[in-house]
């Protein structure tokens, strides 16, 4: 066996002994919370640079925190995209569609009929508003938190919920996780469980489309965590050698299951100055101000569809719930934090938008919030019609063998017929689902 | 994917031999004429050709967005070709020397399970060259074989042909279907005159799970690929045995095995790869699984060691299976 080295070190002379950091973040359970730490500066500070400019010109921005909705809640400056008033009804709905699902679903969970759910409250401005930016069929390559993205482009509620139920009417046959959606008609790619795998492969298909001389762009999410991933510098890496249309959108919601975003760096820079080494265009943004969101991923797709290159946008903001229904946050930081946060609530700060530019009120905000809660449910009864995770099995037992390749292999279909021949001498009588598909 | 063998063309075509290297080209050159969507990428593939020459001069030919040299990053160049594979296009991604792959660990796993984690909504068929295997002096990254591993990961097919024939039959039916394949090159089979074959023509494609019996015989069956399968027909001189060819690993042809084991009732299967769960042990766990009765001797191997491939050539030469080596064997199970 190898000798391990002596310790400590005796021959170092007169140099200074060499400490290791390990970050700490700054508040932990039972902590009082005080984020005057963080720089926030005035909505509408922040100068918008010509969309084809030059990546190194968006520097001061990788630092800065682009903002639009101010404290007196009107839009201000360079950033605020002038959006008429049923764009930003539209836009305040989708996102309370997207808290009621969330809240529905978290429920559902709690009450056996899912495995597994994750919550994107209080980071629902980064997928909705990023989303109604771009043409419908820009491609999207999401992470796990993005269901506002679907949501947004109008993917049917009900057959969200029949997959999270794992139930007959799952699209995905009850081989997929729950939220790990994908639809080609919605341009949304399928999730992986490695994380930042999308990152790569949204610029390859960003990639194809300006070789075959396409106008749709790709665009992909990750959390501030994952960019700790070699696939995040591969993907930097092949989209500024081919200058690919491709926007990476960085959801910085400070916490990465417990690891809070100093375990990816975040103690030394942004995460939007990543872009800067690279030659990408980076943006830090305020991810709880869906104009500022709403502007920032349509300047990064004018850039990107004008061939002017790839953008990387930091969006700043504060993941309010735990990681998944399996995880528990007051075991590793303050629940003041979400009180705390300078950022506020996006759908809070939308709302009060609208209130003030005399566009919508506290009863048409009750009225939407009991609508949205209504059409949740409904979808949950019908989608419950279809069974619900833990009640047997939805579908043919063989299936789970099909599509492993587009045709049947023959090893496959040997394990499929001994697999069925041992569930029939294990449960000897009718199996409907066996036959069903056959 | 297609499962027709289209017939050799007679005459002047026939006469040309090939290496494998100018098969691969030339197949490749073939498919990027016929399929707008065939890309071909990775390290040193472009301008230069590729460091085997497997690629040279498709760029001058078809362009520099279809033939295009790629950034160091295995993981980049598997990923980027999952996105392009979901948009549509037919990528032929390089990996330039086997053990590069490893940092596409990640991605080619990824790759393998769309279509079925997504119900058919989305797949990503590309097809990874990729060069390996002994070759003069040995090290850890450049000759290791390692196919088992890809066979691990659902939804991956993996061809290891052995000659300049089956590598244009392979390659063609590869890019013709909807499947992600390993398409594994062997370093020692590139510009090997045994490998060297007759120009078999621009429509000719194998069918995958197909194995090729390279020589017939009543008292042994060796089943083998890849550079292993000269060293056993030549280990098999003057013995009367069947050596099988598997020429695709997933789906491996079971019933030509099967079928030979049956009549000679010996079986010794020989690989390149390490031993301990090697592909040989897959083999032989369904020849003892279904034609126990039909054996005269136990199923056998000869592989590599398990050890990473040895720089010094005296030290790689005793690592890699060799004639004397097989023969030993096949002389043992014979008298067995």
């Amino acid at each position: 066996m190898a000798k391990r080295p002596s310790q400590p070190a005796t021959d170092g002379g007169n140099r200074p002994a060499l400490s290791l950091h390990v970050p700490e973040p700054k508040f932990r359970p039972g902590d009082t919370v005080d984020f005057s730490h963080l720089k926030i500066p005035e909505a509408g500070a922040q100068s918008r640079p010509d969309e084809a400019c030059h990546a190194r010109e968006t520097e001061p921005l990788a630092y800065d925190l682009i903002r639009v909705l101010g404290e007196d809640n009107k839009a201000h400056g360079a950033w605020d995209p002038k959006l008429d008033p049923e764009t930003l009804r539209a836009m305040l709905r989708n996102m309370a569609l997207v808290r009621a699902f969330d809240e529905r679903m978290f429920r559902g969970q709690r009450q056996g009929k899912t495995s597994f759910y994750m919550k994107c409250t209080g980071e629902e401005a980064t997928s909705v508003a990023a989303a109604m930016a771009l043409a419908s069929d820009d491609m999207v390559f999401p992470s796990y938190r993005q269901q506002g993205i679907l949501i947004t482009r109008g993917y049917p509620i009900v057959d969200m919920i029949n997959q999270i139920y794992s139930n007959k009417a799952d699209k995905l046959k009850g081989r997929q996780l729950p939220i790990m959606y994908s639809s080609r008609d919605h341009s949304f790619f399928s999730i992986s469980g490695n994380l930042a795998t999308q990152l790569p492969q949204a610029v390859g298909w960003a990639m194809a489309s300006a070789i075959k001389g396409d106008s749709r762009i790709a665009t992909t999410w990750v959390g501030e965590g994952s960019t700790a991933e070699g696939d995040f510098h591969s993907a930097c890496t092949f989209a500024t050698v081919y200058n690919a249309p491709v926007i990476f959108n960085v959801v910085n919601n400070q916490w990465a299951i417990s690891s809070f975003s100093g375990f990816a760096g975040a103690e030394r820079t942004t995460f939007a100055a990543r872009a800067l080494g690279y030659g990408l265009a980076g943006l830090r943004v305020d991810g709880n101000d869906a104009l500022a969101v709403y502007a920032a991923e349509q300047w990064a797709a004018n850039r990107a569809r004008a061939n002017a290159g790839p953008t990387l946008i930091e969006y700043f903001t504060y993941r309010a719930e735990g990681h998944s229904t399996s995880d528990d946050p007051t075991g590793y930081r303050s629940a003041q934090e979400r009180e705390e946060w300078p950022l506020g609530d996006p759908i809070m700060r939308l709302k009060r938008h609208l209130i003030e530019i005399g566009e919508w009120s506290l009863e048409q905000q009750v009225a939407m919030d009991l609508e949205c809660a209504e059409l949740v449910k409904a979808a949950t009864k019908e989608a419950e019609k279809n069974g619900i995770l833990g009640h047997g099995l939805h579908h043919p037992f063989h299936t789970m063998f099909e599509d492993v390749f587009e045709e049947l292999p023959w090893h496959l279909q040997e394990q499929a017929a001994q697999a069925t021949r041992e569930r029939k001498i294990k449960w000897p009588g009718h199996h409907p689902m066996e036959d069903a598909g056959k | 994917m297609s499962t027709e063998v289209k017939a050799k063309p007679e005459g002047e075509v026939a006469e040309r031999r090939i290496n494998m290297i100018e098969a691969i080209n030339d197949a490749l050159d073939i498919m990027l004429q016929r399929d707008p969507d065939v890309i071909v990428m990775g390290e040193d593939v472009g301008y230069f050709g590729g460091v085997f020459r497997c690629t040279a001069g498709l760029q001058e030919k078809h362009g520099k967005t279809r033939v295009f040299d790629t950034p160091i990053s295995e993981c980049g160049i598997i990923g980027v070709a999952v996105g392009m594979g979901a948009y549509g296009l037919r990528p032929v991604p390089e990996i330039q020397f086997r053990k590069y792959a490893e940092p596409a660990t990640e991605q080619i796993n990824d790759c393998g399970t769309m279509r079925w984690r997504t119900n058919n909504r989305f797949a990503a068929p590309m097809v990874v060259r990729m060069p390996g295997g002994f070759f003069k002096c040995g090290d850890p990254w450049h000759s290791q074989t390692n196919e088992v591993a890809f066979i691990h990961n659902p939804g991956w097919k993996v061809a290891v042909p052995s000659n300049a024939e089956d590598a244009v039959g392979l390659l063609r039916t590869s890019l013709r279907g909807n499947d992600p394949v390993i398409f594994f090159e062997h370093r020692n089979l590139l510009d090997l005159a045994w490998a060297r074959r007759p120009y078999p023509g621009d429509d000719f494609a194998l069918p995958f799970g197909k194995a090729r019996l390279t020589r017939q015989g009543t008292d042994i069956t060796i089943v083998t690929w890849g550079a292993m399968v000269p060293r056993c027909e030549d280990a098999a001189e003057g013995i009367s045995a069947d050596v099988i060819d598997l020429r695709t690993l997933m789906p491996w042809d079971k019933d030509a095995v099967l079928e030979s084991v049956r009549k000679t009732r010996r079986c010794l299967i020989v690989h390149e790869d390490l031993q301990t769960a090697g592909f040989g042990a897959e083999i032989a766990a369904v020849v003892a699984d279904e034609a126990f009765l039909d054996l005269d001797a136990p199923v056998a191997r000869v592989t590599m060691p398990d050890i990473p491939s040895p720089h010094n050539p005296l030290l790689l030469e005793w690592a890699v299976p060799s004639v004397e080596r097989i023969r030993a064997k096949i002389d043992e199970l014979v008298a067995f």
